[in-house]
């Protein structure tokens, strides 16, 4: 318990210093946001410069005119009260709103395309690993190596044309339809699901090829422990042997890199979620990173910072559970 | 005495890149009931081979070439997958060279042993006598039952893995063991008590006990017949007396024997000069003709048969068996 409690408190130092990293790097480049804004505002000729000083103020939770000390002490004090000061693009909305209504759509895509393609990939991989001297496997092996080396936003690009623009088998962005009222009812539902199908298979396809070919090799150097021959001189059965000895132990490293791909994915979904309009935390950091909505960006990176960190702490605990070797008292 | 298992003429063979690798090459071999036999020899030699071919365990890409294993009337390198999964562990089995990597390093001890009751339900029809009995086995190789059954195999040190396997392989009262190097990976204290312990279990439950070493010390110590391999042929089969004594014994027994470092011995280790024939390039005649003082020309023509000698020693060797005055073909 001591050591998770640990753990925890490093996690949450680890996003704080990102989150600092983060605010003097947009204060301190050459031509900084802060003052981006103010001087845009100063050049419209429609404010006057106290006015411009107070929009600026609004916008960050943070006085421009003070020192950078104290504006960074306000925005983590802010940051710490729940706000993240409101978006430039969407005027009126705290960062904060916008954030909160992104996540869940992005852990839906993220979430379920990294189950499905994770237990397809290992089904795959120990199948390969098995019968890898068989022209199938050869074959099978070859076909995710391309699969892996594929980027997403192709494969997006190929089927949104295919699937969604010539057959219009699936919709072509959004998150649901505008015509079903959102709510826990089967119209709603359906239409999530018909929505998210395709950014889902864009990520399992080019993520399963990954998966199969870190399972493979994780599962042939399993099969060369002495354990598993020690296994087969006990007589136990072939069945026991692949799940509880080679599966069991060949699993091990690939829990790891599902814990990072998590993290990794809520921010490397920018491309999918922008080209299917999909209104995740990605699609919001690129409209952000476009619209030079500083506080909406600085938000995001927070999120996907915290997801990251998030991630790698629950894969620490995970891998406590499966590894006893890892254990900590 | 009676044949307990009957090796004949079993060659087991590794396909490779520049060809078939003998690594066990026509050997047969008679072992009785109850007897520890030693299978001596270097590194390579195919003794390893051998001993893992008595479960029909030989690694990828190996395979039997020809010959069978004749046990309990079955022929285990003909055996299907069923009657092989019956035969391993519950009437042969095995410890394994590094004991120390023979445990699934996720899975506590218990568990491990549950999968081997699972495999064999018949052997402890009731669990907890099983357990009982495996209780009584780690007692007897000086394990705190409680404790090694809640650990995982991180948290033993080798030398008590080693007694844990040892101990694993004897839960189904199998009537065979095989152990293959089970000192070398120790140091000298656990050597010693393994080896008391094994002579101790041998006593006890009378088992056939095949050991795969190359520590002559070793051999003197535990074994009541040995078996010399050379390259991948048995050279030469006797009882401990015969192998260390007898002056008809296999020149390259002779060498090993002058080659074995003594800390008793005034006499300096003697190395066989030149080194083991490479299996993939093999000269006709005696695979130990280049490095035997004894050799003649019919040695490096032709490649010598197993004889038995009116001692009942039996060797392959031209010039011994010259020496000998009643030769009989080995069956």
């Amino acid at each position: 318990m001591a050591y998770i409690a640990r753990r925890f408190g490093v996690s949450l130092f680890i996003i704080y210093v990102v989150i600092t990293i983060s605010f003097f790097l947009i204060r301190l480049m050459p031509g900084n946001a802060v003052d981006f804004l103010y001087f845009q505002l100063l050049a419209s000729h429609t404010v006057s410069p106290q006015q411009a000083l107070q929009q600026v103020q609004s916008l960050y939770g943070v006085n421009m005119k003070e020192p950078l000390l104290l504006q960074y002490v306000q925005y983590i004090w802010n940051m710490i009260h729940g706000s993240l000061g409101n978006s430039i693009l969407y005027p009126g909305t705290s960062v904060l709103h916008i954030l909160m209504n992104a996540l869940p759509w992005t852990i839906l895509i993220v979430s379920t395309s990294l189950i499905i393609s994770f237990f397809i990939g290992i089904s795959i991989g120990t199948l390969i690993a098995y019968f890898r001297k068989s022209k199938f496997a050869v074959l099978v092996s070859t076909i995710m190596t391309v699969l892996s080396a594929i980027p997403n936003y192709i494969v997006a690009i190929i089927l949104l044309y295919l699937l969604a623009d010539i057959h219009h088998i699936f919709p072509t962005g959004g998150a649901y339809s505008p015509e079903v009222a959102p709510g826990w009812n089967i119209p709603f539902l359906f239409s999530v699901a018909r929505h998210a199908a395709l950014p889902v298979i864009v990520f399992i396809i080019t993520q399963v090829g990954g998966w199969s070919l870190g399972m493979k090799s994780s599962v042939v150097s399993a099969l060369g422990e002495e354990y598993i021959t020690s296994a087969h001189s006990h007589g136990i059965g072939s069945r026991r042997i692949i799940q509880s000895y080679v599966g069991r132990n060949a699993i091990l490293p690939l829990v790891t890199s599902l814990g990072l791909s998590i993290g990794f994915m809520v921010g490397g979904s920018v491309f999918i979620e922008t080209l299917f309009n999909y209104p995740g935390i990605g699609f919001f950091l690129i409209t952000a990173v476009n619209g030079r909505d500083y506080p909406l960006m600085m938000g995001a990176f927070i999120i996907v910072t915290s997801a990251v960190v998030l991630a790698n702490f629950l894969t620490d605990l995970i891998n406590q559970r499966l590894d006893p070797r890892t254990m900590q008292k | 005495m009676e044949d307990f298992i009957h090796i004949k003429n079993l060659t087991v063979s590794f396909r490779t890149a520049r060809g078939l690798l003998r690594a066990v090459d026509q050997v047969t071999l008679r072992l009785r009931s109850g007897e520890i036999f030693a299978l001596v020899g270097e590194s390579g030699c195919g003794k390893s081979t051998l001993a893992y071919s008595l479960l029909n365990l030989i690694p990828e890409p190996g395979f039997f070439e020809t010959g069978g294993i004749v046990f309990q009337g079955i022929d285990i390198v003909q055996a299907k997958y069923r009657e092989l999964r019956n035969l391993r562990g519950k009437l042969i089995s095995m410890v394994f060279q590094a004991s120390m990597n023979s445990f699934n390093p996720v899975l506590r001890f218990k568990n491990q042993v549950d999968h081997i009751f699972d495999a064999h339900p018949e052997v402890w029809p009731k669990r907890s006598e099983g357990y009982a009995y495996f209780s009584e086995l780690l007692t007897l190789v000086r394990l705190s039952p409680d404790q090694v059954l809640k650990s995982f195999p991180h948290e033993l040190s080798g030398g008590m893995k080693q007694r844990v396997a040892i101990a694993i392989s004897l839960l189904l009262r199998p009537t065979m063991l095989i152990l293959d190097e089970p000192t070398t990976a120790l140091d000298v204290l656990n050597q010693r008590l393994v080896l008391d312990i094994l002579r101790d279990l041998h006593s006890r439950l009378g088992l056939t006990v095949v050991f795969v070493t190359h520590d002559l010390g070793v051999v003197a110590d535990i074994a009541d017949r040995v078996g010399v391999m050379y390259a991948g042929k048995l050279v030469d089969v006797g009882t401990l007396e015969q192998v260390f004594y007898d002056p008809a014994r296999h020149p390259y027994v002779t060498g090993l024997l002058h080659a074995a470092p003594s800390a008793f011995q005034a006499v300096r280790a003697r190395p066989i000069p030149g080194s083991v024939p490479n299996l993939l390039e093999l000269q006709p005649g005696c695979r130990f003709a280049p490095r035997c003082d004894l050799a003649e020309s019919m040695c490096r023509v032709s490649e010598p048969e197993l004889v038995v000698h009116s001692s009942g020693h039996v060797v392959s060797c031209h010039v011994m068996s010259r020496m000998e005055a009643k030769e009989v073909m080995v069956q």
